[in-house]
């Protein structure tokens, strides 16, 4: 988990130059200019800072009340659920004309680009010779997207509400590749049941 | 409608890395910037893989601008 929360932010950290990069690329290869712009050091600060201070603060409780934080960390994660939940139901409820003129393209899109960048991330943890959990995280962190923090920028930073649309078919069709991952992890790290030698211990 | 969304969005997002960083602690992060090549590769490949895929994703499926 340190490896994704510390890929994330340093990601975020220099989208300002690798998405002015990307972005010089995307003219070279389209040869025409973007309406997007890099983000403002402002803009970057405030989207660093988003995930990282209820990071931080999370491990600041851990350090402080070790206890609190054991028995307190699941009733935290059980109201983000529940709070996925309703913006979730939110979203399809206010939003539904939108998401029923786009769901089956962004589903299949999504799914596509979750799929081989997946691909990508075990390619390049095998690449590197990483353990099987930091394995499943780079994979993961390559298909999965913080589309909580995506949203968060898209609607209270750059004003586009109709992202949201976007986020929710993108994160419905996250959790089945999301689950299936963690299902053939478990599968494959369950430790074998221990073979009993029957013909020494008869029934 | 963006009222709600713009506190929703942000209180679950702090509610989710909350809960992530009540099960990290310091050493967590020191091991991990130990091995710093293999975190420089990552955001590179980051940076370049997904992207790419994107660009060709959409030129694959002749999507539409945004």
């Amino acid at each position: 988990m340190a490896l994704s929360v510390t890929v994330n932010a340093l990601s975020i950290l220099f989208s300002v130059v690798t998405m002015a990069g990307i972005f010089e690329v995307y003219v070279y290869l389209l040869g025409e200019h973007f309406v997007f712009a890099v983000p403002s050091p402002t803009l970057l600060g405030r989207v660093m800072l988003m995930p990282v201070l209820p990071v931080l603060a999370g491990i600041s409780v851990r350090c402080v009340a070790p206890g609190f934080a054991e028995a307190r960390a699941n009733s935290v994660h059980r109201a983000s659920l529940a709070g996925i939940a309703f913006l979730l139901v939110y979203v399809m409820v206010t939003q539904r004309a939108q998401l029923a003129t786009e769901w089956q393209q962004t589903t299949v899109v999504a799914a596509i680009f979750m799929g081989l960048a997946l691909l990508a991330g075990l390619s390049l943890a095998r690449f590197l010779r990483l353990s099987k959990e930091d394995s499943v995280t780079v994979g993961i962190g390559f298909a999965v997207r913080n589309v909580a923090l995506a949203s968060a920028v898209a609607i209270t930073l750059l004003n586009h509400v109709e992202y949201d649309a976007f986020a929710v078919v993108y994160f419905l069709t996250e959790v089945p590749l999301l689950l299936g991952v963690v299902a053939v992890r478990r599968r494959r790290c369950t430790p074998p049941a221990p073979q009993v030698d029957l013909s020494r211990n008869p029934l | 409608m963006k009222g709600i969304l713009d506190v929703g969005v942000v209180c679950v997002l702090v509610l989710m890395m909350g809960a992530v960083g009540m099960g990290l602690e310091g050493r967590h992060f020191r091991e991990v910037l130990r091995r710093k090549g293999t975190l420089v590769l990552i955001l590179l490949a980051q940076a370049v893989v997904l992207p790419a895929l994107g660009f060709l994703l959409t030129r694959a499926m002749a999507l539409p601008p945004i």
